[in-house]
């Protein structure tokens, strides 16, 4: 696992190659293929394969630099994905029993295939996120501190709702 | 010169003071003295050539002039004069010429001082005027040369030939009156005779100094060259001057009057440094910034879903029995050896065998518990640093945001600035241009001085030139003046030296045809007498219609002698050198007197009569010293020309007096 090239095809190459190469918010694909498993993951967003013609390819030795990485979101994906309906411990198998030596490697690749769907999501979302209304540099490094600073929000549970009753009692 | 007197003192055996005055009378110029032999006829002769070069020619101790008697007298520490005094005429004055010697008588011994000699004459106004001392010998030797003394003072017992003697060329020319002339050309002389006047003129010329004037021509041409091209470039100089101090002023102006432009023109210069600098720093920051979102945005991010993994792993309860690091193979390995670490004995079917088996469940790979216990710690550091790289992020995002905002307001404020001069002129460009104006000023002024300080060297160099030349144009003046001189003396000289050998050929053609005809009517023979350049005389033999020189006897070497100096002397009385100035070249000569002792001797009567005869005629005046017997042949003949008389009176050898008869 994580040991070959990756290609990814169509809207969802461009995507990354956008992010990249113009928008320049992350350096390298593998950066946006970590980032976009988590963000997938985040918004609950899958995505299939594009077909379109648009290749880009994430390279094996980018994934030999990131591989504890990558296994640490794999195992992430395969623990929180709730889409196939298992139970817990089947949840827990497929996050470390699959991908074992001795594994079921038939259900190895189906959970690979299935933690791609979430970076192809996560490609969208990003892109979405990042790069819609954004035209400057400028816009870009806002948008970054922007995104960073809601979720951080967020994540304090500090809602919108919330932020307005603090204001209420103040 | 007609020698008046001859007074002795102490002189030889003439002791005491003996005067002997001699006949003047043209007619009876004859004055004889008679003495045979060791009376003193020799000792009057002698006396004459001691009084007038202090040379003296006895045969016996010929230093000591004193008388023996006195000398015998003299006591120690006394003294005795010796003294010759003769009085002349020559050239219408008459002289006094006396010479005195002091004999001093020392533990018994006389001995002779330096003589001295005086020489006096008579002014016209009849006053007596000596004759400065340094200035006798040429009186004396202007009256009667030296060399020609002895024809004169002729002492005929001792003179063998006059053919041998030295050269008495000057001496006959000076006798002839040809001295001046001669003297005069000496004197003129050669360029190469340094002393002579021409050779003096020569010496004074500077023959360098034409070739120093040309240089300093050159040099000052060279100088006023130098000088015309400094002032060609003091032109250029001065004008460029002028220009920038034109342009300095225009600058000044535009400067002042746009002090505020300028100062403005700084700002923006500024502003733009200022922003270019800020962005450099934002850009670093900007890098900064988007390096440290990738290395953390995957922690940041993935917070919510680390907690809901651990939340999940937490409600899943795994049976977590499983020995750390214990894995399945280690336990079919102790199951294999048979024996349990603890020892027991391991079978299969039996107690422990059923319990390791029963275990195998708890442990990987049949057991992910610690696999999961892994992931749980992973998950809990995982996202630790996200509130860090917030707050750096956050902090790099501000500085970024001030950074964009001051350059922002940099920005304005250039666009302030810029519409503020937009428009007007880069003071800049005005400002560099000044400074480049200032530095051309000073250089053009540094080189103006410079060649005005070469334009004084010249100026100093053209002046000394200047002086130099005009010094030598001086000289070459006095070159002029020199070399005109020369020319002038050398046409004289030319002249005179023509004159000259005419004269001196016709002066030896006349001499010779006197001596001939005197010697003629002296000798009773068919000879004739040659006399060369230098005045050499030598009879000729006619032979077989050749002249040859047959030699001389005793008797026609007096003979000859005596036609020489009569040939002499009477050419001097006949002053036929004076007449014979065609050209106004007018030579003087003297007539002389012949002072003869022993005339006759070796003479035969027929020659004594001869001379006896002639010798009056030729001669101005005669003073002969003669022996009795020969004077018998010569009284008849001369006696009619006799005005004195003296006998010689011989007291004792060292003593004679002379008495009138």
């Amino acid at each position: 696992m994580f040991e070959n090239d990756y290609t990814i095809n169509g809207k969802h190459a461009t995507y990354m190659k956008y992010l990249v190469n113009d928008a320049k918010i992350f350096d390298r694909y593998i950066d946006v293929y970590m980032n976009a498993a988590i963000w997938g993951m985040l918004y609950g967003r899958i995505s299939e394969r594009d077909s379109s013609t648009d290749r880009a390819r994430v390279y094996a030795d980018a994934f030999a630099k990131e591989r504890e990485n990558c296994m640490f979101i794999y195992r992430l994906i395969m623990l929180l994905d709730n889409t196939k309906h298992l139970l817990p411990n089947e949840r827990i198998d497929r996050a470390f029993r699959d991908d074992a030596q001795d594994g079921d490697s038939a259900k190895a690749s189906n959970n690979l295939d299935l933690f791609h769907s979430y970076v192809l999501g996560g490609i969208e979302v990003l892109y979405e996120r990042y790069v819609d209304g954004c035209t400057t540099q400028e816009d870009y490094l806002t948008r970054i501190y922007d995104l960073m600073t809601t979720f951080k929000k967020d994540i304090a549970g500090a809602t919108y709702e919330k932020e307005l009753e603090k204001l209420k009692h103040e | 010169m007609l020698i008046k007197s001859l007074k002795m003192k102490n002189f030889r055996q003439f002791k005491g003071e003996t005067r002997i005055p001699f006949s003047c009378d043209p007619e009876k110029n004859v004055t004889i003295i008679l003495g045979n032999n060791t009376f003193g006829k020799t000792t009057l002769l002698q006396a004459f050539s001691w009084c007038f070069y202090q040379t003296v020619t006895f045969d016996k101790n010929p230093d000591f002039l004193l008388n023996l008697e006195i000398e015998t007298e003299m006591n120690n520490d006394t003294s005795s004069e010796v003294e010759v005094e003769i009085t002349l005429i020559h050239d219408n004055t008459e002289y006094v010429m006396t010479r005195t010697q002091v004999y001093t008588c020392k533990n018994g011994t006389v001995r002779g001082l330096s003589p001295s000699m005086k020489v006096s004459y008579k002014q016209p106004d009849g006053q007596t005027e000596s004759v400065r001392a340094v200035q006798v010998a040429n009186v004396i030797n202007n009256i009667l040369p030296e060399d020609l003394s002895s024809y004169f003072f002729f002492d005929t017992e001792r003179v063998r030939s006059i053919s041998t003697r030295h050269d008495v060329a000057d001496a006959v020319k000076s006798l002839l009156g040809l001295s001046a002339m001669d003297n005069a050309i000496k004197h003129l002389g050669l360029k190469t005779t340094k002393s002579s006047v021409i050779g003096k003129f020569y010496g004074s010329m500077d023959l360098d100094g034409d070739a120093k004037a040309k240089e300093a021509i050159i040099r000052i041409q060279d100088a006023q060259a130098k000088r015309e091209a400094i002032a060609s470039q003091l032109d250029t100089c001065a004008s460029e001057i002028n220009h920038y101090e034109g342009r300095k002023e225009q600058l000044d102006t535009i400067l002042r009057n746009n002090q505020t432009t300028t100062a403005l023109q700084k700002k923006k210069e500024t502003l733009e440094r200022q922003i270019k600098a800020e962005l450099t720093a934002q850009e670093s920051l900007i890098s900064t910034y988007l390096k440290e979102f990738n290395y953390g945005s995957l922690q940041f991010y993935a917070q919510p879903l680390l907690q809901r993994a651990l939340d999940f792993l937490k409600e899943a309860k795994i049976d977590d029995k499983g020995i750390k690091d214990l894995t399945a193979i280690t336990i079919m390995d102790v199951i294999k050896s048979g024996k349990c670490i603890c020892g027991a004995e391991i079978v299969e079917g039996n107690k422990v065998y059923d319990h390791l088996m029963h275990l195998i469940a708890f442990v990987p790979p049949e057991s992910i518990g610690n696999a999961v216990r892994n992931y749980r710690e992973k998950l809990s550091s995982f996202g630790s640093s996200s509130d860090r790289i917030y707050d750096s992020l956050k902090s790099r995002f501000e500085d970024i945001f001030r950074s964009k905002s001051r350059v922002q307001e940099w920005n304005e404020e250039l666009e302030d600035v810029s519409t503020q001069i937009k428009g007007k002129e880069n003071m800049r460009q005005y400002e560099l241009e000044l400074v480049d104006v200032k530095a051309r000023l000073r250089e053009f002024q540094a080189k103006k001085e410079r060649l005005i300080r070469d334009d004084e060297g010249c100026k100093q160099n053209i002046e000394t030139y200047q002086k130099i030349y005009d010094s030598l144009v001086a000289v070459s003046g006095k070159n002029k003046t020199a070399m005109q001189y020369i020319m002038y003396a050398e046409s004289i000289r030319d002249w005179l030296d023509e004159a000259y050998r005419d004269k001196e050929d016709l002066i030896r053609e006349k001499l010779e045809t006197k001596v001939n005809a005197i010697f003629e009517r002296m000798y009773h023979g068919h000879r004739r007498v040659v006399i060369d350049r230098k005045y050499q005389v030598t009879l000729l033999s006619s032979l077989a219609d050749k002249e040859v020189d047959t030699g001389e006897s005793e008797g026609s070497n007096r003979v000859k002698n005596f036609a020489f100096i009569a040939g002499l002397v009477a050419l001097a009385k006949e002053k036929i050198i004076s007449d014979s100035g065609e050209e106004g070249l007018n030579l003087t000569s003297e007539p002389y007197p012949l002072v003869m002792d022993a005339p006759f001797s070796n003479a035969d009567e027929i020659h004594t009569g001869n001379i006896s005869r002639v010798l009056p005629e030729v001669a101005e005046q005669v003073i002969m010293f003669v022996m009795q017997k020969d004077w018998r042949y010569a009284e008849p003949l001369m006696n009619s020309r006799v005005g004195l008389r003296y006998a010689l009176d011989k007291h004792s050898e060292t003593y004679s007096g002379i008495k009138g008869v």
